[in-house]
């Protein structure tokens, strides 16, 4: 552009540089004056031009790049053994004779049941626990399967779920628990150290490499500071068992962040109640989703909301059996919320309401009059949210002279699965598989148990139902784009709950530049 | 007995001198008995002039073309005619004085022993110049006319007997001369006619010069039949002529020793001769050597003088000029040329026009600005990191070899290697420190050669004043300056330094050699100039062709440092990463065409958007920036409607090359950083063309004259106030260049790495757009000078790239990939992950390596978080060949130093010298050149 003006404007630098003189002398206004002006001018208005034309150019002309593509190689990391631990026996503080309160004893032996869809499972016990169930059948347990060598980018699915029903002096109830990969990062909602109720922490480390966790803790007040919070090393191999009342006395509802550094972990919550000298249920509280504006939380199981009712006037410490929505959201301000109860299959009443709560302080809002039935609660907030239901359930009294049997459950909110899963029901009283679908599209789901026939689950946008199931099988979840999926055992006076987690996923290839 | 006197005139196209050579020979008082007409193959009509004057007789020798050849052939065809037979030996142009055989003959009568007698040589052209009378030897055997270039006052009318006389006109005794064997066929021309006497004397003959007898010539005998002859051609004669002579006359028990020193000599004298500007003579003289050396004629010269030698070397001794005359006669030559020397130019002196308080001022605004500086090792941030510890590994990081960089690979390095070797070994206890230096000394350095180039163009002190202000404070350099980008600093430093030297070049060998080191440089420091530079080379070349030969070479040492990169860039198709930023990859903003027009390399404006943002007043600082750029924009468009335009024309398209440059320069991105590309650093473009802009003030306030104070006084404060931020940044510490402790790991790394310098150190960084990026240390880490722009532009992955990427990508997993195996093969001891933003790709790679029972964590280091890899087993690291370890790379490596080493002694300055210039028939012998 600019340059093929050039040569015009370098005339003028032909004519000898007596210029000056000439100016100097102030020679009359002779013809060669003149045109040594002339050519001076038409240098200066070639030369504004080319300058004005060149700097307008570079502005308004779109210039091309020339980019070069920086390399980068697409690593698939060498597949390896999956594994996932399951929280092992129920814990107490004290032992039988109730002596040793600072140390934990195991109350039994869970089941673990356990599939892999490549059909090699090992079972290992965590060889160290605070709990003195290292290498034992109390200790947690690693399953872990090995990647196909003919074929290592097959995807190989594995789960597995304990139970356990403990009826021990005041240790009286049903929890289960799904087995759950490791994470540096992990939330537990639930559990409380108010009067007559014990929350342990467990945090199992199946890695090679000792973990360091630190912990944050939040209660109804705010976070909550305490010595000890921090640097907690769990072992290669190992369960450490603390006390969350050690850290939080007297919270009614606290939340727990653990993070790891060095090895992963999984942790644990693990609630009994005593009210007063009866026993009022336990439960082991798996890790719940990371705060997200959409919380899904299937498998609400209400059976008898009589007996409960009836219980609930009994008195300031029957209150915990009402049906309660936990709710936290990390950081400050209002967080809005709409809280959806929605009945399986489109049977018996719900509710949906809107609820707004303090970010940083953990809040609690009652879901009442639930008839009986099974429910999804859905939960969309516009901050980030964790939440988690813990429901209740009764049966009524033999007689006047023996208490009520109750236990509870803490429903924790499912991880979205998106691919195919594979998902293990643990053993005990009349099984539920409750799948929900709060996306706006319909979804069918085919449900295979270990060796059998398909089954196709139609389930409409928004809808969720729940369908019996086997104890101690596995069953392969397909055909699905968006599901979420919990699992619920329940009896007269006996409730457990645990969410299906996705299964299988080994790591992800990772683009490598050089 | 009357003597006989055969004359044997010999002609070589001498058809423009034959007409009066024939005549005057025709009018001799004392005529010869005999005419011989010798043709050497002439071209020209010398072979019918002659045919001519002497019908018949004419002697034609094909195939020969010296003086000496045609004559001995000449002569084997006619008989003698007795003993008392003279020989007068003539050239075409040797026409002489009528008396001129009568004189010769008389003094060789009344001498018996005299057996060759020569006449005084005047110039043909003017007859009053003696062109030669007489040659003689130095003791050390160099031949040197006895009188030459005199204007004749009779001052040497004394008849004196002489070491040798010229061929031309000498008379012989032709059985002396068939005794002698003639003159030696190993001497074409030069120093024949000296040797022949020299051996005649040998012989018991004596040699006289006649001052009465006067013959005319063109020019020297080397010249004989040619029309001109190169400097160095004749300087090559004439070394050639001197070696043989030498070796000829050496005693037996010298001569291997003689032998021997040849070639090294002649390495040694082209080494001087370059000192002394005479490029054009190295050949001769590498020539002459070694021709000397292969020389089969000496054993034949050598037998000659053995037959024919009755008296001993002692004889002619007294007839060498004694060393006291040869100091005489150089202190005179040397008189004389200076004598002749231009005179110097007019123009402000350094300390009387004001540049020593510029630079002062530069020096204290450069202390305030960098004087934090004042106790640092090294620097480090931006661009910078520190350079190798030592200067051995500062120099082992130049040439053709294994680049440690990444993973590691065979290749050139940048030529900007050559220029951090040269500042480290400056700073040969702490290379790093070069660095500081230039910081500390950057204003003012660059003040200093802004004045000097500006005072060169300009008559009054205070315009140079006002280009050294501008050029002080021109935003690229001081942006650079903060982002660490040292090329872009040594190339503002040195631009105005090339300039002066470029223009000097067009008369002066050193200034030639300088502009070459200069624009090495340059170029190495800022590839992206290396267009411009070179088409405003050329547009120079055009402006002044009779220079072109001194203006070519300025390429050459650039060209000898780039070549090994360019056939690999080439190679690999990607010419244009060949303008690659050299150094430590960073990724720097995009300008806009108008952010280029004011100067700003990265983007903004100049600081003054955030700084009056800050104040709460938006917008404001484009309104700052047209205010303070006005007088410096109006100024230069003015200067091409003022008188002058031969400077503001140049400058004008200086300043639009370098705004081009820059434009083209933001659009190509060639330089990869890991998952992004950025493109060429344009403050060297944009140096280019502030310094056109400089030039163009330049020249209005020239034009301007007494009325430019107010004019000069706006654009100095317009320039400074636009640069306030970014000097204050610097000041202030804002900068990206910080203090470093010259540590490129964490001193765990290094205290490790001290005891194993092949230990690796493998950095993953997590990529913003995800993704990671890996690269290796070896030892201390990658330092400032094992960058290299063949790794920072390649878009290839090679194989151990791949193997370093599976490595990397399993390490940021959970795998059953062998990691250990993989890390002893790659001697990797070290896990770095940088500290940044807490992408996804970063907690998986934390997590994963936190995982890995292999790797121990160090914690958080000053470079990132750390792990160690204890099992690490013995083994080595993947290397290659050094700079040497390949004969290509030491061929490389020997080329590039000769041809730098060559430069460097050209650009040498040295006094004032006698220097040989092509020499045309009719010129003065010997002129003194300005230089």
């Amino acid at each position: 552009m600019s340059d093929t003006e050039l040569p015009p404007a370098a005339e003028p630098d032909l004519f000898p540089e007596q210029e000056d003189e000439v100016v100097a002398t102030r020679e009359p206004l002779t013809a060669r004056r003149v045109a040594i002006v002339g050519v001076r001018l038409v240098a200066g208005v070639v030369g504004l031009g080319v300058a004005t034309v060149t700097i307008a150019a570079s502005v308004l002309l779109p210039l091309p790049t020339v980019s070069s593509t920086p390399p980068s190689t697409l690593v698939t990391p060498v597949p390896t053994a999956q594994q996932q631990v399951c929280p092992g026996a129920v814990l107490r503080l004290a032992d039988d004779t109730g002596q040793g309160a600072t140390t934990s004893s195991a109350l039994g032996v869970p089941t673990t049941s356990s599939a892999s869809s490549s059909g090699s499972v090992t079972r290992t016990p965590l060889q160290q626990s605070d709990a003195s169930t290292g290498g034992t059948a109390e200790a947690p347990v690693v399953i872990s399967t090995p990647p196909n060598a003919a074929d290592p980018a097959e995807v190989i699915l594995l789960s597995g779920a304990q139970s356990q029903q403990v009826n021990e002096g005041d240790f009286v109830g049903l929890a289960a628990a799904t087995c759950s990969a490791v994470s540096a990062d992990s939330w537990l909602v639930g559990g409380s150290t108010a009067v007559g109720r014990t929350t342990l922490l467990t945090l199992s480390n199946p890695t090679e490499v000792p973990a360091t966790v630190d912990l944050e803790l939040f209660g109804e007040n705010g976070a909550i500071t305490a010595p000890g919070t921090s640097g907690i090393v769990v072992p290669a191999s190992g369960q450490r068992v603390l006390s969350l009342a050690g850290f939080a006395p007297d919270v009614v509802s606290p939340v727990v962040h653990v993070t790891s550094t060095g090895g992963q972990v999984t942790a644990e919550l693990q609630q009994s109640t005593v009210r007063g000298l009866e026993p009022g249920g336990l439960d082991i509280v798996g890790a719940t989703v990371a705060p997200a504006t959409e919380v899904v939380i299937p498998g609400l199981r209400v059976d008898d909301l009589a007996s409960v009712q009836t219980l609930l006037v009994g008195g300031a410490s029957f209150a915990d059996l009402q049906t309660v929505l936990r709710l936290y959201a990390p950081g400050e301000g209002t967080v809005s919320t709409t809280i959806s109860v929605i009945p399986e299959d489109g049977v018996g009443t719900g509710t949906s309401f809107p609820y707004e709560f303090d970010a940083g302080r953990v809040a609690e809002v009652p879901i009442t009059d639930l008839e009986s039935g099974n429910y999804t609660v859905r939960i969309v907030a516009d901050a980030p949210t964790l939440a988690a239901v813990r429901v209740s359930n009764a049966a009524p009294a033999a007689n006047a002279d023996t208490p009520a049997a109750t236990d509870f459950a803490w429903l924790t909110a499912a991880v979205a699965l998106t691919t195919t899963a594979q998902l293990t029901v643990a053993t005990g009283p009349s099984p539920l598989l409750h799948i929900a679908n709060p996306t706006t599209a319909a979804v069918s789901m085919t449900l295979t148990a270990a060796g059998g026939e398909g089954t196709i689950v139609e389930l409409p946008a928004g809808a969720s139902t729940s369908l019996p199931v086997e104890g101690g099988e596995t069953y392969t979840l397909s055909g699905f784009d968006t599901l979420y999926a919990a699992v619920s055992l329940a009896g007269d006076g006996m409730i457990a709950r645990y969410s299906a987690q996705p299964s299988g996923a080994g790591s992800e290839p990772i683009r490598v530049y050089r | 007995m009357q003597p006989r006197v055969t004359a044997v005139l010999i002609a070589r196209n001498g058809a423009q001198y034959l007409p009066k050579t024939l005549a005057a020979l025709a009018a001799q008082t004392r005529r010869p008995d005999r005419v011989i007409p010798v043709d050497v193959s002439s071209t020209d009509l010398s072979p019918e002039l002659m045919l001519k004057a002497y019908p018949g007789e004419l002697v034609r020798t094909p195939g020969r073309s010296t003086f000496g050849g045609a004559l001995s052939h000449a002569l084997a065809s006619v008989p003698s005619t007795g003993d008392d037979e003279w020989l007068w030996l003539l050239g075409h142009d040797n026409a002489p004085a009528p008396g001129a055989l009568s004189a010769l003959l008389g003094a060789v009568e009344v001498a018996p022993s005299v057996a060759v007698a020569g006449p005084k040589l005047m110039s043909l052209d003017s007859p009053d110049l003696i062109v030669g009378f007489g040659e003689t030897m130095t003791r050390l055997g160099r031949s040197l006319p006895v009188v030459a270039n005199e204007l004749d006052q009779a001052q040497h009318d004394v008849q004196s007997d002489l070491l040798g006389v010229a061929a031309s006109g000498m008379l012989v005794r032709r059985s002396v001369f068939t005794a002698l064997g003639g003159f030696d066929p190993g001497l074409p021309s030069v120093d024949a006619a000296l040797d022949f006497c020299v051996r005649a004397r040998l012989a018991g003959h004596r040699v006289i010069g006649v001052p009465s007898a006067r013959v005319a010539s063109a020019g020297p005998v080397e010249l004989f039949g040619r029309k001109s002859l190169s400097a160095g051609a004749q300087n090559r004669i004439r070394r050639s002529a001197q070696l043989h002579r030498r070796m000829t006359y050496a005693p037996g028990i010298t001569l291997v020793l003689h032998w021997l020193t040849l070639v090294p000599l002649a390495v040694l004298r082209s080494l001087a001769q370059l000192i002394a500007k005479r490029p054009g003579s190295v050949g001769g003289e590498l020539a002459a050597g070694l021709g000397a050396a292969f020389d089969g004629s000496v054993g034949r010269a050598r037998r000659g003088i053995r037959r024919t030698r009755v008296l001993g070397w002692a004889s002619i001794a007294a007839l060498r000029m004694p060393p006291a005359e040869l100091r005489e006669r150089r202190a005179h030559d040397r008189a004389v040329a200076q004598g002749t020397g231009a005179p110097q130019r007019e123009g402000p002196g350094f300390f009387a026009g004001g540049g020593a308080w510029v630079v002062l001022v530069a020096a204290v605004a450069g202390f305030i600005v960098f004087g934090r500086f004042i106790n640092a090792q090294a620097l480090a941030g931006g661009g910078l990191v520190p350079l190798s510890a030592t200067v051995g590994e500062l120099w082992s990081h130049v040439g053709y070899g294994w680049r440690d960089i990444g993973a590691g690979f065979t290749g050139a390095a940048d030529p900007f290697a050559y220029v951090l070797a040269v500042l480290g070994t400056v700073t040969f206890w702490n290379p790093s420190f070069s660095v500081v230096l230039i910081y500390l000394l950057a204003l003012p350095l660059a003040a200093l050669t802004a004045w000097l180039c500006a005072a060169r163009f300009s008559t009054r002190g205070w315009g140079p004043a006002v280009a050294a202000i501008i050029w002080t404070a021109a935003p690229p350099f001081l942006v650079s300056l903060g982002d660490g980008q040292l090329g872009a600093v040594i190339a503002h430093i040195l631009l105005p330094a090339l300039v002066l030297a470029v223009v000097s070049a067009a008369r002066s060998w050193a200034a030639a050699a300088g502009a070459a080191l200069l624009f090495a440089v340059v170029a190495a420091s800022a590839p992206v100039l290396v267009p411009a530079l070179v088409l405003l080379l050329l547009v120079w070349m055009a402006a002044r062709p009779t220079s072109i030969h001194r203006l070519v070479g300025i390429v050459i040492p650039a060209a000898a440092l780039f070549a090994p990169l360019v056939v690999q860039q080439l190679g690999r198709g990607n010419w244009l990463a060949l303008f690659a930023t050299p150094g430590h990859p960073v990724i720097s903003g995009t300008p806009s065409g108008l952010q280029l027009a004011i100067g700003s390399p990265s983007g903004g404006l100049h600081g003054w958007d955030a700084f009056l943002d800050g104040l709460g007043i938006p917008a404001g600082g484009s309104v700052v920036v047209v205010v303070a750029l006005a007088p410096l924009a109006v100024l230069a468009l003015l200067s091409l409607f003022l008188p002058g335009s031969r400077r503001s024309i140049p400058a004008m398209l200086v300043a639009l090359l370098g705004f081009v440059t820059a434009v083209i320069a933001a659009h190509i991105d060639v330089t990869l950083v890991g998952s992004q590309t950025t493109s060429i650093w344009v403050a060297p473009a944009l140096s280019l063309y502030w310094l056109g802009l400089a030039g163009a003030v330049m020249a209005a306030l020239e034009s301007l004259a007494t009325r430019a104070t107010v004019p000069a006084f706006l654009v100095s404060i317009g320039v400074v106030a636009l640069a306030v931020p970014l000097f204050a940044a610097a000041a202030t510490g804002q900068t990206a260049v910080a203090e470093s402790n010259g540590r490129l790991l964490p001193a765990f790394v290094s205290a490790e790495a001290a005891t194993n310098p092949g230990l690796g150190t493998l950095q993953l960084s997590p990529e913003p757009g995800g993704g990671i990026a890996t690269t290796v240390h070896r030892g201390l880490g990658t330092t400032f000078d094992e960058q290299s722009t063949l790794d920072a532009t390649d878009t290839a992955v090679s194989e151990a790239d791949a193997r370093l990427a599976t490595l990397a990508g399993n390490l940021a997993s959970r795998s059953g990939f062998d990691i250990a195996a993989e890390l002893d093969a790659l001697q990797l001891g070290f896990v770095l992950v940088p500290d940044g933003a807490d992408e996804p790709d970063r907690v998986r790679l934390v997590q994963a390596l936190d995982g890995n029972r292999l790797l121990n964590p160090i914690g958080e280091t000053a470079n990132g978080f750390l792990w160690h890899y204890e099992g690490l087993a013995d083994g080595v690291a993947p290397s290659g060949p050094g700079a040497t370890g390949t004969p290509i790379g030491a061929g490389i490596l020997a080329g590039q130093g000769v041809i730098v080493a060559l430069t460097l002694l050209l650009a040498i300055p040295t006094s004032r010298r006698r220097r040989v210039r092509t020499t045309r028939a009719g010129d003065a012998q010997e002129v003194t050149d300005g230089e």
